[in-house]
């Protein structure tokens, strides 16, 4: 065979390879998420609210310089300097921690 | 603290199947809520516990019940050491255990236990004398969160995809969103462990700890605001994503915050806590002691493992070789067929590569989390 016909041969194997690798992996990882894995459906937050997001900001197909827009005007954080009553468990822990 | 009974002075245990005190001699049962507490006054505030250690992880394991047996809940090592007893704040409320030690046992079994990659061993431990109840302390709380996310994803047009970007920042008001109150839970499995209905909460009352393990929040304010700002962010960014028209969406960049409202509220909430040693590394599967939900990864037969994907492989090089073959022959119809075979294959394992990878990378950090050293280990991975 000339040069040229033995590299394609190897590039066939290559990709036959790399494919059965590839279903070999998604099968694996289908039997250990079926047969060993479990509790992998995290909570959803419609559990814990009942508006959903109220968007404040929402641009589609923006130009990545945008980036720096949307952080300069919503990148603070802006419950900074809220105080609230804290119970003393937690006091208590931070107190043990030296926080306080 | 009453915990015995008043007809033979037998000692009382909580059971979850009659929501009940029952009492161990005599089969008397009570209700939590018509004991009367003759130190009422001076248990408003704090309650009696019994803290052991255990010398092998160093966890804390409190019970109010001093016949509970007691090994490590944690990583199973069966000789924990009798410390103090410490008063410790009274929680706000309590969910009761619901499953009972049988229930959760079979729950796990059910699970795990018909298929063929688990090994014998960890089959033959999973039985109920091996589960141990422990009320772990969650934080209940109101917040306010926002989030400013700069997200990309792909557009066909034509035969080709096109990358866009998309901003976004929104707002949203949570209630009664649980955060674990422990350091030695690590939020990926408290996560897991949700949801937690409060409409089974009763007002804390220590005779519900009655044949169980509890432990105390050991987490400070930060650290209850930082783990907050983390939980919402997972859910949030779950459903920003959706909001994006587009495929393969991903967030490249993200600030988010949350503000905890006055008042969170102390709760105890049920686990049942299966610990094992396999190999010589602790494994601990969790059950949600109200609502039966399996948190955790078994060890699975390696060697198996390994022959059934040796053995997948080359029968797929097998057949892919064979129909390329097929394809090669010239003039017939099974040319043809043997060709679209190989091109359906090669498409397909080039597309699954990463899902597979990806997933198999995943089930093996969820193992190690189960492993509960890792789970000492691991650091909480919280932002605020």
């Amino acid at each position: 065979m000339p040069g040229s016909a033995y590299l394609m041969f190897a590039v066939y194997i290559a990709m036959f390879v790399l494919s059965a690798v590839g279903i070999t992996a998604f099968v694996v990882y289908k039997v250990l998420d079926k047969f060993a894995d479990f509790g992998d459906t995290p909570p959803k937050l419609r559990d814990y609210t009942a508006g959903g997001i109220d968007y404040i900001r929402s641009h589609d197909r923006v130009p990545p310089s945008d980036k720096y827009h949307l952080f300069a005007d919503y990148g603070v954080n802006p419950y900074e300097g809220r105080r609230h009553s804290v119970p003393e468990q937690l006091v208590k822990n931070s107190r043990d921690e030296g926080e306080m | 603290m009453a915990v015995i009974c008043r007809s033979c002075a037998g000692r009382l245990v909580f059971n979850p199947a009659s929501q009940a005190l029952e009492c161990v001699k005599c089969g008397n049962s009570y209700r939590p809520e018509d004991i009367e507490d003759e130190n009422a006054e001076l248990h408003s505030k704090y309650y009696d516990t019994h803290v052991y250690i255990c010398p092998q992880c160093g966890a804390e394991v409190i019970t109010s019940d001093t016949e509970v047996s007691t090994f490590c809940v944690y990583c199973g090592n069966p000789a924990v050491v009798f410390d103090r007893v410490a008063k410790q704040y009274r929680p706000d409320g309590i969910v009761p255990f619901k499953i009972t030690r049988e229930e959760a046992a079979g729950v796990i079994r059910k699970r795990f236990m018909n298929n063929p990659i688990i090994p014998k061993e960890v089959k033959a431990r999973c039985v109920p004398e091996n589960l141990r109840g422990i009320y772990v302390p969650y934080w209940v709380v109101n917040a306010e969160f926002r989030e400013a996310d700069f997200l990309k994803g792909e557009v066909k047009r034509g035969k080709s995809s096109v990358t866009y970007y998309y901003t976004r920042a929104g707002e949203v008001r949570l209630r009664n969103l649980p955060i674990d109150g422990s350091e030695i839970l690590s939020d990926d499995v408290s996560f897991r462990l949700e949801p937690f209905y409060l409409e089974d909460a009763r007002t804390f009352d220590e005779d519900y700890l009655n044949g169980f393990y509890s432990n105390t929040s050991d987490i400070t304010y930060s650290d209850l605001r930082a783990a907050a700002s983390e939980h919402c962010h997972r859910m949030y960014a779950e459903e920003v994503v959706k909001s994006v028209k587009a495929n393969n969406v991903k967030i490249a960049d993200s600030l988010y915050w949350a503000d905890i409202q006055d008042d969170p509220v102390y709760m105890m909430m049920p686990v049942w806590f299966f610990t094992f040693r396999h190999e010589e590394k602790p494994y601990t599967i969790l059950v949600n002691g109200q609502t039966g939900r399996v948190v955790g990864t078994m060890p699975w037969k390696t060697k198996s493992v390994w022959a059934f994907a040796i053995s997948l492989f080359v029968l797929l090089l097998g057949l892919i070789g064979f129909a390329m073959w097929a394809a090669l022959g010239r003039g017939n119809d099974l040319a043809s067929v043997a060709m679209y075979i190989v091109i359906a294959m090669l498409a397909g394992g080039f597309a699954l590569t990463a899902t597979g990878f990806n997933g198999i990378r995943r089930v093996m950090n969820n193992l190690k989390l189960t492993q509960s050293e890792s789970m000492f280990r691991y650091v909480k991975r919280r932002q605020g």
